[in-house]
């Protein structure tokens, strides 16, 4: 197990280097001259000179290369090319922690309603409730955020003053103002990932409840409620992890056009205004970050499957 | 003698009601709306204590009939007539909360693959002890103890710690041990057990057989088992129903029903497997023509009218009434008078095919697989030869080697240096990427399921000429004639040449499989299992085709079987395999005469006998040893019935010569190796 | 299997399952595979199966609907798209709420929200397509290659492919865009480039579980080549999967183009039209009940993903059937 996670955890180090990579090789490979682009067509050639030396232009790409793995193994990717004062770590962690809080949230208002979406859909099977349970789950799946947030917005937004159009909410506030104030976006996210999850978990609760063991279970004479419960459920909820597991690393990255329309400084918008403003720092940080938490939640979700299932354990200590 | 539909005798010991009484059922299958009949009236009595089994061919209804005895259908299957009762009590108007106590308390099941059967992320200890919660006034401990108890019961020899693992940590033999364990919690009065044994060993096979027949002795339940295996049901049960598209056509003790068939089908049945100790020099086996009828066909009539033999106008006319044989034994059929008429295969012409020369060599050949946590020697040294139009057995319990060695001489895997697979002498290439035109050509193999090994995005005339190509050398039109002649030889129909595999029936697509490996002429075909996914009757065509095919074109086969009949029927010598050492080669006449390897003899004596005879059975303990772990000295040592202690344990002995060729490794000589001395087993 | 059926009161009035479950296997089984059928029946059959589906046939109307406006937007729009318009005075309508002569009402700046919503689907429909049919050519060789081969090759590209899948594919096609200009070109690149990786990732497995079958085996032992395994034997087996993945990756294809236009990442101008775009422009006047601008071409971008969706998943259906 341990050994597991070793060559995990390197195999993933060995992954967030060919990004960082990529990401720092970018405004090398741009076309013209991303100093020009950022300072402006009309800057001085002294104010083009300090652009370059910040964003290490004018060192040599393996120079570059090594000033980004470096900050990997340091965690400091130093401070904002816009205002040296302020830290890329401290911009980074402010956003982390708004993305968690509302990743969190639309966690707990996703996870139940899909899960039982999923489950009750299999339990019955092609009845009508199943039927719409998948169609809607399905169509709505790939929905861009942004449309989702505009069309609450209209509907919830403006008739009903309990939600809020912003998310971030005052200064201080307790946590259930907080959660009001992210409500909407967090819907939101429960629409777009509601049939993904829900269709997963569908059927795997059918190929388990159709399994032989299952079919043990029901001629030892238990009942329906006790066979979903000792021997359904346990089978069936392992892809939905693996699921949730892969999409984590979205919720806090590609929310980018969510968290603008509710005006939420969460991971997505940071990185997004790091590319236009052409703030390297914040963007190889950014970046970095929303890979590590892809590559933890996956890790953690294959522990847990590992944990729930003793055949996963088995293929992870060979 | 006419008697009434169902009604049988009782005999006067068993005057209580039935444990299983089916009456007249009839089930469907809801197919788009559409009934599709799958039981056509089946009627059969179990009585308390008794054992009663149900054979037939895959697709006949036998284990639909054993779900419907419990109640459990399929999401689209529906009980349209007839009555199912247990104790006296009516299932099919039981109620939720009373059919799931009946299933608690009062009927259990062992089902067909035990390895899907529990559930693989919870502890046996915690499924065992289910059953026992699931009776009601016990305590969670005190269900654990029963629960080992019931492990000890079911000859598990470390209870307590099969208790604490998980299913993938145990062996299919004693997967089914547990679920035994769990079935029989309740002290059922009915337990039915479908297809228990099929898929496992023979060796585990006669291991859990044994085990149902000793708890069947303790507890005096009655059993309902199905079986496709006909020696299964004649070691196994007392009485025996024949089930043909959803009936039952002939029904008996199991004496009567094998020793003086009555119904053209049953006799169909048991001339298509290889009895008496058959062989392919002296007759073809029996092939029903014709297949099953589709599930919701009409058959107002007989049901076996399309394929009998001694059919007349008034069998496609008038449903057949129930004929009474005897006092148990009753057939349903208009001619059984006739059944003397039903034709007997026609004896093969007996000539001597095997010739001494060796066309295929296998010499010296080990192979290890490189792992990590260390190399596995999946083959130890292997020498064998191919004479020209030779059959070679090769026998053993699945995990010795077999396959490996067949896929090491095709060049799938690369044998250790120093081994080489030789074409008439000269050593060919290792791989078969690298092999030239005529070493290909030279060997071919049929692999055990069609399914997978047919391309299913192919026509069969795509198949064909494919292998016509790149094992002949010619193409085009040329090509395609040739496919259409290896087709015709392996009596497969223009019609099927332009079908995909999906569309073919197993049989068939084995027959496409053949025809794919002899399309270039081959010296050897690695026959891999060929026949164990086929029904008997099928496989009897298949193993015709194949030894009429050697006959035609002398080709030599290395057949791979877990069933010891079909090999006596087919091989000419036999080589049997164990931990991926060949521990005994020799004519099939020698190893069915003796002496033998002691694991030959423990292999031959597990196989159940269709033929009534008594055997006396040589358990082998526990499973057969990983090749990354073998044991010291002789590698069988552990599991011996001879076992010599200090010298087997310590030397590895050699393959040596026992007279006329017969090759046995083993330490003991020939005197030591005729004294049958079954080692007893505690418990039964 | 419906739970309320398993052993319990048959009769309780279940649903019919289309497709006959076979629990007894051996029974249904061998018995449904006899040689009755000929392959243009299976064929008619998943046919038949797709073209009742109602998802297949809602979404292929939707779809049909945006394609005829991508290719005829001016015979089905009433203004263009860049034009204001005017009330019989003359006076443009801005900001008007949806009426008889604007049906979906009118811009800030006077222009009717239908026709823009009609001129709008042409450009997606250009570039989602032509980046997914890009996408899926790459990524099914990769995935065949890597899932054939295995070994070392298979581990290095599988760790690049890992690395793109690890962020957010938006994220990337942000940075990429504005990098290097949005433009068509660029656009369609660079969705291509990052549908790769999923595509691979889905044929890989394909390829690895039809790789391990005995007629690859078989064609090996008859000494094929490799690439006559790949292409010709095991392809045939792994078309379905990638036919799905296609229409799959469309769907996020249209997801991806609109969320980068919604960030102004869209080649043209504003007078062009643009459904991303006009949602970004006209999204903050949502709270003063202006909700015309922003919410049609947003239920016209969720319509076209929907469209393709359900035909996606009656596609699964289909060929899994």
């Amino acid at each position: 197990m341990l050994k597991f996670i070793t060559t995990r955890v390197l195999l993933s180090f060995l992954t967030l280097l060919i990004i960082l990579a990529v990401v720092t090789l970018i405004p090398n490979v741009a076309p013209g001259d991303p100093a020009r682009r950022i300072a402006g067509p009309t800057a001085s050639f002294e104010r083009l000179a300090a652009v370059r030396e910040s964003l290490g232009l004018d060192d040599s790409i393996p120079e570059q290369l090594a000033t980004s793995f470096t900050s990997l193994f340091t965690a400091d990717f130093g401070t904002t090319f816009n205002d040296s004062s302020v830290t890329v770590s401290e911009l980074i962690r402010a956003a982390l922690w708004n993305s968690s809080k509302l990743v969190l949230l639309s966690l707990l208002l996703m996870l139940p309603l899909s899960i039982l979406g999923g489950v009750v859909a299999a339990y019955k099977k092609d009845s009508l409730l199943d039927r719409i349970i998948v169609n809607v789950g399905v169509a709505l799946s790939s929905v861009p955020d942004f449309v989702g947030g505009v069309l609450f917005l209209a509907l919830f937004a403006v008739p009903f003053s309990f939600f809020r159009v912003t998310a971030a909410a005052p200064e201080g506030s307790g946590i259930f103002t907080q959660a009001r104030f992210l409500l909407l976006p967090a819907l939101t996210v429960t629409m777009v990932y509601f049939g993904y999850i829900a269709r997963v978990t569908r059927a795997s609760t059918i190929s388990a409840l159709e399994s032989d063991f299952a079919r043990t279970a029901f001629m030892k004479g238990m009942s329906t409620r006790t066979v979903f419960t000792k021997h359904v459920l346990r089978n069936s909820l392992l892809p939905t992890v693996a699921v949730v597991g892969t999409q984590l690393g979205f919720m806090f990255g590609g929310l980018v056009g969510l968290e603008l329309i509710f005006n939420y400084p969460g991971l997505g918008r940071l990185i997004l205004t790091a590319v236009v403003d052409a703030d390297y720092p914040i963007l190889r940080g950014g970046v970095v970050t929303v890979a590590i938490i892809y590559m933890v939640a996956t890790l953690a979700a294959d522990l847990v499957i590992a944990w729930m299932n003793p055949r996963a354990r088995l293929a992870l200590t060979e | 003698m006419t008697i009434t539909d169902g009604l049988v005798p009782k005999t006067a010991a068993n005057d209580g009601p039935a444990a299983l009484s089916v009456k007249d059922l009839e089930m469907a299958y809801i197919v788009r709306g559409e009934p599709r009949a799958v039981l056509r009236g089946v009627t059969f009595d179990v009585r308390p204590g008794e054992a009663y089994g149900l054979v037939g061919e895959s697709g006949c209804g036998k284990s639909t009939t054993a779900y419907a005895a419990l109640r459990y259908l399929p999401s689209n299957g529906r009980i349209t007539a007839g009555k199912i009762s247990s104790g006296g009590r009516d299932l099919t108007s039981m109620g939720k909360k009373e059919l799931q106590e009946f299933r608690a308390t009062e009927a259990s099941m062992v089902y067909q693959d035990p390895v899907q059967a529990v559930n693989p992320v919870l502890k046996i200890g915690r499924q065992v002890a289910e059953s026992f919660q699931l009776l009601g006034n016990v305590s969670k401990s005190e269900s654990y103890d029963l629960a080992e108890q019931a492990l000890v019961r079911v000859q598990i020899a470390a209870p307590k710690s099969v208790m604490e693992r998980y299913p993938h940590q145990l062996s299919g033999g004693m997967l089914q041990r547990v679920v035994i364990a769990m079935a029989l919690a309740s002290d059922p009065q009915l337990l039915v057990l479908d297809e228990p044994t099929t898929g496992l060993d023979a060796t585990v096979e006669s291991e859990v057989l044994d085990l149902v027949r000793h708890l069947r002795d303790e507890t005096g339940a009655a059993i309902l088992l199905i079986a496709h295996n006909l020696g299964v049901i004649r070691t196994m049960c007392d009485r025996v129903g024949v089930m043909y598209a959803g009936r039952i056509v002939e029904e008996g003790t199991v004496d009567e029903v094998f020793d003086q068939p009555s119904h053209p089908y049953t006799k169909g049945l048991l001339n298509s497997i290889p009895r008496h100790g058959l062989t392919k020099t002296d007759r073809e086996l029996f092939s029903i023509p014709g297949t099953l009828p589709q599930i919701g066909t009409s058959l107002p009539t007989c049901v076996y009218v399309d394929r009998c033999p001694i059919v007349t106008d008034k069998c496609h006319s008038e449903a057949p009434p129930v004929v009474g044989k005897g006092f148990t034994h009753w057939t349903r059929c208009h001619h059984d008078d006739r059944i003397d008429e039903v034709p007997e295969p026609a004896d093969t012409e007996a000539i001597d095919n095997v010739v001494d020369t060796e066309v295929i060599g296998v010499d010296g050949v080990s192979k290890t697989f490189r792992q990590r946590g260390g190399d596995v020697p999946a083959l130890v040294s292997i020498n064998l030869g191919f004479g020209v139009g030779e059959t070679l057995g090769l026998v053993g319990e699945s995990g010795s080697g077999k396959s490996t060695l067949a896929k090491t001489m095709l060049g799938v895997h690369e044998p250790d240096v120093g081994g080489a697979i030789t074409l008439r002498g000269r050593p060919m290439a290792t791989k078969a990427t690298s092999r030239n035109e005529e070493s290909i050509r030279s060997i071919q193999m049929v692999f055990q399921n069609p399914d997978s090994a047919l391309n299913r995005s192919w026509t069969v005339r795509r198949i064909l000429i494919r292998a016509v190509e790149k094992l002949t050398g010619v193409s085009g039109e040329e090509a395609n004639e040739r496919a259409v002649e290896v087709a015709k030889a392996m009596q497969l129909s223009e019609r099927h040449l332009d079908m995909r595999p999906r569309q073919l029936s197993g049989g068939l697509k084995q027959r496409v499989a053949i025809a794919r490996a002899f399309a270039g002429d081959p010296d050897v075909v690695v026959c891999d299992e060929p026949t164990s996914a086929l029904d008997v009757s099928v496989q009897a065509a298949i193993l015709n085709l194949l030894a009429s095919l050697q006959r035609d074109v002398k080709t030599s086969y290395l057949f791979i079987s877990h069933d010891i009949g079909v090999v006596r029927y087919l091989a000419d010598r036999i080589a049997v395999m164990y931990v991926g050492r060949i521990v005994e080669l020799a004519t099939t006449e020698q190893v069915f005469a003796g002496p033998v390897h002691p694991y030959t003899e423990a292999l031959l004596s597990a196989v159940p006998n269709v033929d009534g005879e008594a055997s006396n059975r040589i358990p082998l303990d526990g499973d057969i040893p990983s090749p990354a772990n073998p044991p010291s000295g002789c590698v069988f040592h552990t599991r011996c019935h001879k076992f010599v202690d200090g010298l087997c344990d310590v030397t590895e002995p050699e393959l040596k010569d026992f007279g006329d060729g017969h090759m046995i490794k083993c330490h003991l000589e020939r005197e030591q190796l005729l004294i049958i001395t079954p080692k007893e087993k505690a418990g039964i | 299997m419906t739970i309320s059926d398993i052993g319990e009161d048959t009769s309780a009035g279940a649903e019919e399952p289309e497709k006959a479950k076979a629990q007894h296997q051996d029974q249904l089984a061998s018995a449904s595979t006899e040689p009755i059928t000929t392959i243009k029946q299976v064929k008619k059959e998943q046919r038949r199966i797709l073209f009742r589906s109602p998802g297949f046939i809602i979404g292929s109307l939707i779809l049909v609907f945006w394609i005829l406006a991508s290719l005829f937007p001016s015979l089905l729009s009433t203004f263009d798209p860049g034009e204001t318009v005017r009330n019989a005075e003359g006076g443009s309508m801005t900001s008007q709420g949806p009426n008889g002569t604007a049906w979906f009402g009118t811009t800030r700046l006077g222009r009717d929200v239908y026709s823009r919503v009609i001129f709008g689907a042409r450009p997606i429909l250009i570039i989602a397509p032509l980046a997914t049919i890009i996408a899926v050519w790459a990524g099914t060789i990769v995935g065949m290659l890597t899932g054939y081969y295995r070994g070392i090759f298979d581990q290095i590209v599988s760790r690049l492919l890992e690395a793109i899948l690890s962020i957010p594919a938006i994220l990337l096609a942000i940075l990429i865009v504005f990098t290097f200009g949005s433009t068509q070109a660029v656009i369609t690149g660079t969705i291509a480039f990052l549908f790769i990786a999923p595509v691979a990732r889905t044929v890989r497995a394909a390829t690895l579980s039809e790789s391990q079958l005995d007629y690859v085996t078989a064609a090996r032992m008859r000494g094929e080549s490799s690439l006559f395994i790949i292409t010709r034997e095991i392809l045939p087996n792994v078309i379905g999967v990638v036919v799905v993945e296609a229409t799959v990756r469309l769907g996020y294809a249209v997801f991806t183009l609109t969320t980068l236009a919604f960030l102004g990442l869209s080649p043209g101008d504003a007078t062009n039209a643009n459904w991303g775009l006009d949602v970004a422009n006209n999204y903050p006047n949502i709270i003063n009940g202006t909700w015309w601008p922003t919410i049609f071409p947003a239920l016209a971008i969720a319509s076209m993903v929907i469209g393709v969706n359900l035909i996606a998943d009656a596609m699964e259906k289909a060929i899994k059937s």
